[in-house]
């Protein structure tokens, strides 16, 4: 149902002017206060703190309701390490009053099996109106959700964002046997219910451009809540009288939507950005469990063994960039010195939290098809005046310097030591640092496989059990003008 | 994939997120770029936390903080 007059609140400094309508509340007046979140990411230092506001809006409105716009999950080792994989999240979203959660790309990242559990410890559903998932190991999902507060009865449409291959953004083998279709077209399929229902509501996990295009395309929305590009609309905006909300990410902040309804109407929409960082945890034994799950001993797991120790940024890089090869079945991979950050690991059992020590900067792996004159343009680049930056796997390579310290020329052997073939293609790994940060050639634009290095070389010393890299050596230098 | 930084195109590889745009960026423009602190928005003046994820023709400002 819509409303003529959009009331937007938009600062900080104005949300006591926007509390105030409650201590002057009529009778025929109903307020309900929509909280939302997205992109949490397994963030979970302001469970407390949310759930002090939450408790505080209770207090100064008729009714509250708590959403997610998808992406729980993934991005803090305390909870992507957990015993039981993202269970903090759900634990916590539980004891907050959580009441729907759209499912976001990163909902897979643990893999289908883990996200079925985590749907059904939930006490809120997962909604998602563009996946189907009967072939697949995740349970069917709702393509809505109605939540009846004080009579009214208010529709969130759940949509997830999907990449240039028709999946979302996860790796492909994580939404295997799930059929995704057009969330925009999708979002057709609900449109004529609006006037069932006393509020009509996106919860999206698309992106805030394509929310604008969803607001653009159906005004029947009253309010679009979104998430996935981790935007922080502090200025609410309304496209074609729907209101727009995204809230950042981490739970920095939480976005509140007010609906007031005027003897069984929707008169007024409002919004605001409320930032967590002043309010104080709720309840000791809220704030205890955060603490709990913070000090998850999941980060001391031994996820393998180190046969000797491995040492200097020759063997930490090798065991780094085998990793990305064979682990993505890559011709060639490369690792960046500088994103090398401890010095060695100690001959024993290897725990994840060293993993993340070696490896702190969330850098995702991406995959490039580069001709070997390409490769050779990355690695002369990476070496100023003949200092070596970047560690290989798939072979090994020499820097040949001149007398200036040029590189004059570089040289590859792949890891039968022979020269790649000058006119063949291969399929080349680098860290999103590199592939940014780096002038190379290449004329494929190369594609992130949505996994990051730090978690694959978790994946890779779990597989092996055992690693050893005493004495590796693969990138040499030498003097041309010392022949 | 191409985004827009500050009006200047940049190439960046699939599934790329705020923060490679800004490395991105910088690599190519570095004289360019807000010394000291700064934000990155939309075009619409929403802020962009650095690991929110980029989609083709996607458009980014990279701003002096307290401006």
């Amino acid at each position: 149902m819509k409303i003529t007059r959009i009331l937007l609140l938009a600062t900080l400094a104005m949300s006591l002017f926007a509390c105030s309508p409650e201590e002057t509340d009529q009778a025929e007046t109903t307020r309900i206060a929509i909280l939302h979140t997205n992109d949490m990411h397994a963030s979970l230092d302001h469970f407390g703190k949310l759930d002090a506001y939450k408790k505080e809006m209770e207090k100064k409105y008729d009714h509250v309701v708590l959403v997610s716009a998808g992406d729980i999950f993934s991005g803090n080792p305390v909870v992507d390490f957990y015993e039981d994989k993202g269970y903090p999240m759900v634990d916590l979203m539980n004891r907050v009053g959580y009441q729907a959660s759209t499912v976001g790309n990163h909902e897979f990242d643990y893999g289908q099996e883990v996200f079925k559990k985590r749907m059904e410890q939930a006490n809120f559903p997962f909604i998602c109106a563009n996946m189907d998932t009967r072939d697949a190991v995740v349970p069917r999902t709702e393509p809505y959700v109605v939540l009846e507060e004080g009579g009214y009865k208010l529709f969130f449409l759940g949509l997830v964002e999907l990449g240039n291959n028709g999946v979302p953004s996860t790796h492909p083998d994580k939404v295997r046997d799930i059929v995704f279709t057009d969330p925009l077209e999708s979002a057709g399929n609900y449109m004529d219910r609006h006037n069932s229902y006393d509020a009509f509501i996106g919860l999206t996990h698309l992106g805030y451009d394509t929310d604008k295009k969803l607001a653009s395309t159906y005004e029947q929305f009253d309010a679009i809540l979104g998430g996935h590009s981790h935007t922080l609309v502090d200025t609410p905006q309304v496209i074609n009288d729907v209101l727009l909300s995204q809230a950042g990410d981490d739970m920095e902040y939480v976005g509140k939507v007010t609906l007031t309804f005027q003897e069984g109407k929707l008169t007024d929409r409002s919004a605001e950005m409320v930032s967590l960082a002043n309010y104080q945890p709720s309840s000791p034994a809220l704030d205890s469990l955060v603490k709990q799950y913070r000090n998850n001993e999941a980060l001391n797991r031994v996820i393998g063994e180190a046969a000797s120790d491995i040492r200097g940024k020759d063997e930490l890089g090798s065991l780094f960039t085998d990793a990305q090869r064979k682990m993505h079945d890559l011709d060639f991979a490369f690792q960046n010195n500088g994103g090398i950050r401890i010095g060695e690991i100690p001959q024993g059992p290897i725990r994840v939290k060293t993993i993340y020590a070696l490896d702190p900067f969330g850098n995702e792996l991406i995959e490039y098809e580069m001709r070997p004159a390409e490769i050779k343009s990355l690695i002369r680049n990476a070496s100023h005046h003949g200092h070596v930056d970047l560690q290989i796997s798939g072979g090994q390579y020499s820097l040949h310097l001149n007398e200036a310290d040029e590189v004059e020329h570089v040289e590859i052997l792949d890891k039968n030591g022979n020269k790649p073939d000058p006119d063949s293609t291969y399929q080349v790994g680098l860290n999103s640092y590199i592939a940014s940060s780096y002038e190379f050639d290449h004329s494929d634009e190369g594609e992130s496989l949505y996994v990051t290095t730090a978690q694959n070389l978790i994946d890779y010393i779990e597989q092996e059990g055992t690693v050893d890299y005493a004495g590796v050596k693969r990138v040499f230098v030498e003097h041309t003008h010392d022949r | 994939m191409k985004v827009t930084v500050n009006h200047r195109a940049i190439e960046l590889f699939k599934g790329a997120r705020v923060k490679e745009a800004v490395q991105k960026f910088a690599l190519e423009h570095g004289n360019e770029m807000p010394r000291g602190p700064y934000v990155v928005t939309d075009g619409d003046g929403n802020i962009q936390k650095i690991t929110g994820r980029l989609s083709e023709d996607d458009v980014l400002f990279i701003k002096p903080k307290n401006t």
